[in-house]
């Protein structure tokens, strides 16, 4: 299989805060990739690094087999990116804000985001996107980003807003297009979806990937627990302690 | 008034001062200390100006009317008059609800605290009005022989009691407007206040006989100085210091009624468009001559933005209506455009940049390189108030205004213009404001504002100013050597411009390349 996302000792310091250490990923196509960690663990930086939005402190990141120093324009072309926040150009109404997006990656087929707009319900175009709620703005960046059937994915937090059907036609799409050959990165909290969707699962914890791999291989690193919620908490040393704290509270 | 302090202490501040990775504050000046001495410079340079026209008009008498006391009452009521035209809107606009002050309505502050704070912080953009208005008064003092002091105590209770009253306004027509409505409404009626502005201008110059220009200077110095214009009172105080009491009367008054009217104000949320229609997919985006996507977007950005708008028009239709109705001479109009328009091309070009900042991370993402983010934001404002100035250049030459040598002058705002632009984005990427803070009065702190001003302004009137006389092969002082050393520094003003532009360009584009 295809190395589609390759990171090595990858590294960010901000200050004397070192947010992500040493980190080594290899995300292969047509795979769903769940990455975990507690609040602050590192995750969107992470995120960030691996599509070029923030420059490591040292290490280097391959996307679809071309480097993120030499090539982060043509990267960005080929990738897509839903950001936990949806944050958007606030003076643009809707329908120009896809428009934007079209003629930025050279875009030209109308019909498939007819399709996308209809699936997600997105029938509110020509209203500002600073009258859109969380939930209507998340849809419309999940519109811009499919639209253009990027190589691989990055979704932070792709769920969190989205009403129950479009939460439903997203997943569905997410397992449909990595059947195609499309790879998904996806952080999340919600582990449930982590433990339907994903094929692998990395842990990262103060910065650092303390676990990686198959659900079950997962199991096998810890000792109890069979849901992804137990492992999690255990291999980020949270398990302990929990009771104690809602009988106190 | 501990919250409207602390917001205060936070707002003029602009942004946080920490960065990340970067250690090294050498060389760096307080920020305060900036802004005061740009306002120091602004204000020498209107009090030497202002002090040797009234230097040439202190014995001069027609009738019974000295000049130096007519011409300060006319350019005091000029400049307050506009300092309400412009403060008015801006200040209606900022108090609909925005994204800043849904998040100061769910702080336990109070609504006077609020609409107090985005007042003060939108009298900020005024701050070249405060010091036309102060160090004109102060010129006329000390030509006049009357206390200094008096004239500084006198203007700033004058620039109190207008600020005050024009709160007042702004408190008031916002009940009676609704949200998207106002936000034209104050527009339309600002532009409009300019016309009728420079139209009552008229009466107090032009006139095609003596006879009627003696009766022209005598109603208005009738009107000026009457003691119901409570607009001269800060020129008679210095005289007789019993009329502080009125303006200290009307800020007695106005302070508690705005008080309790600001306690009872309802910010409404600003929905515009059409909700009811549904629409999928996409429709032509309507960009006519731009085809670039972000030129486009930033350009549709510029004319949704009726703040930033108007600081396109202002002084287009300003100096234009001067020029037609006021000044025999087109020097003051053109230099009215130069000066105002370089100032609020820096904050235009500020605000486009922020505007991305304000969808962070979003434009990151995006697969374009930093120059072709950041050249729209300098570009649109520079091209658009070159073609303006050119606009008005045009219809002087029809006029018989202007001569064709005139033109020179355009490519020389073009540069002021470039360089006012990569000063504005410069500042904005040394703290960017991220998030969705959407003021344009929080794009730039407090401090930059003025810096930026005195910067802009000045170069503009250094640049501009001895190249008018040069091109008419007039003199700009009487003295061969300041004469010479005024042309230098019209030459030295634009070379700076040309080699600081680049620099201020470049090092933005460093800036944001490393944003994170």
């Amino acid at each position: 299989m295809e190395v589609r996302i390759k990171a090595e000792n990858l590294t960010k310091r901000f200050g004397d805060f070192e947010a992500v250490k040493n980190l080594n990923l290899r995300i292969f196509s047509g795979e769903i990739y769940g990455f975990l960690g507690p609040n602050g663990a590192g995750k969107t930086t992470t995120v960030k690094m691996l599509t070029g939005m923030l420059r490591p402190t040292t290490g280097r990141v391959e996307i679809l087999g071309l480097d993120m120093a030499k090539h982060e324009i043509e990267i960005k072309r080929r990738i897509g990116i839903v950001h936990e926040e949806p944050k958007l150009y606030a003076n643009l109404k809707g329908y120009e804000f896809l428009n934007f997006i079209s003629e930025v990656y050279n875009i030209e087929e109308d019909k498939r985001i007819e399709e996308l707009c209809e699936a997600f319900s997105v029938d509110y175009l020509d209203r500002y996107i600073s009258d859109m709620s969380h939930g209507m703005k998340q849809k419309l960046i999940l519109v811009s980003v499919l639209m253009r059937k990027p190589d691989v994915l990055f979704l932070d937090e792709p769920l969190i807003g989205l009403d129950a059907r479009s939460a439903r036609i997203l997943k569905g799409l997410l397992k449909k297009y990595a059947s195609e050959g499309v790879t998904v990165f996806m952080t999340t909290h919600i582990l449930e979806i982590a433990e339907k969707m994903c094929d692998r699962i990395g842990i990262i914890h103060k910065g650092q990937l303390i676990a990686e791999g198959t659900l079950e291989e997962l199991r096998m690193k810890v000792e109890s627990g069979s849901t992804l919620e137990d492992l999690f908490l255990q291999l980020t040393g949270e398990k302990e302690g929990i009771e104690e704290v809602i009988r106190e509270l | 008034m501990r919250n409207l302090r602390i917001l205060l202490k936070y707002g003029l501040k602009g942004t946080s001062t920490i960065q990340y990775g970067k250690s090294s504050k050498r060389g760096r000046m307080n920020p305060l200390l900036g802004a005061a001495m740009s306002f120091g410079f602004l204000g020498f340079m209107v009090f030497t100006y202002i002090s040797s026209i009234l230097s040439k008009l202190k014995d001069v008498y027609v009738g019974e009317i000295n000049m130096a006391e007519f011409f300060t009452g006319l350019w005091s009521l000029y400049i307050t008059v506009m300092f309400f035209m412009t403060f008015i809107p801006y200040l209606v606009y900022s108090f609909f609800k925005n994204e800043e002050i849904e998040f100061l309505l769910s702080l336990p502050v109070e609504r006077w605290e609020i609409i107090f704070y985005q007042s003060i912080i939108t009298f900020v953009n005024q701050a070249f009005i405060i010091a036309f208005n102060i160090f004109t008064l102060t010129a006329y003092a000390k030509v006049m022989g009357y206390p200094i002091y008096i004239a500084m105590i006198s203007s700033i209770l004058h620039v109190f009691a207008c600020f005050l009253l024009a709160m007042l306004v702004a408190i008031v027509l916002k009940g009676f407007m609704g949200a998207t409505t106002s936000k034209r409404m104050s527009f339309i009626v600002n532009l409009s206040m300019i016309v009728v502005f420079i139209l009552l201008g008229q009466f107090s110059e032009k006139a095609e006989n003596v006879e009627k220009f003696l009766m022209k200077l005598e109603r208005t110095s009738k009107f000026l100085f009457s003691p119901f214009n409570i607009l001269s009172f800060q020129i008679f105080s210095l005289e007789n210091p019993l009329f502080l009491l009125p303006m200290i009367c009307v800020i007695l008054i106005v302070f508690p009624l705005l008080n309790s009217l600001s306690r009872n104000m309802s910010f409404e949320m600003n929905i515009s468009g059409k909700s009811g229609k549904r629409r999928v997919g996409r429709k032509e985006m309507g960009g006519g001559l731009i085809k670039n996507p972000v030129y486009l977007k930033d350009f549709k950005s510029f004319i949704r933005q009726e703040q930033i708008s108007f600081m396109f028009l202002y002084p287009f239709l300003f100096s234009l209506l001067m020029g037609i109705f006021a000044f025999s001479n087109v020097l003051g109009s053109m230099m009215i455009f130069i000066v105002i328009s370089s100032f609020y091309t820096a904050l235009i070009s500020a605000f486009l940049l922020s505007l991305e900042f304000q969808s962070w991370p979003f434009p990151k993402s995006l697969p374009l390189n930093d120059s072709e983010m950041i050249l729209p934001k300098v570009m649109i404002p520079t091209v658009l108030n070159t073609l303006s100035f050119s606009g008005i250049l045009l219809i002087f030459r029809i006029l018989g205004r202007v001569s064709s040598i005139d033109m020179i002058l355009i490519p020389v705002l073009f540069l002021l213009e470039f360089f006012s632009a990569c000063l504005g984005v410069r500042e904005f990427m040394k703290n960017p404001v991220r998030g969705g803070i959407v003021n344009i009065n929080r794009a730039l702190g407090f401090v930059k504002v003025i810096m930026i001003e005195g910067i802009t302004i000045g170069l503009a009137v250094v640049t501009t100013i001895p190249l008018y006389f040069m091109l008419h092969g007039e003199r700009i002082f009487k003295s061969e050597f300041w004469d010479t050393m005024g042309k230098v520094a019209g030459f030295v003003g634009i070379s700076i411009a040309i080699i600081l532009s680049r620099r201020l360009f470049v090092s933005t584009l460093r800036e944001y390349r490393t944003a994170e």
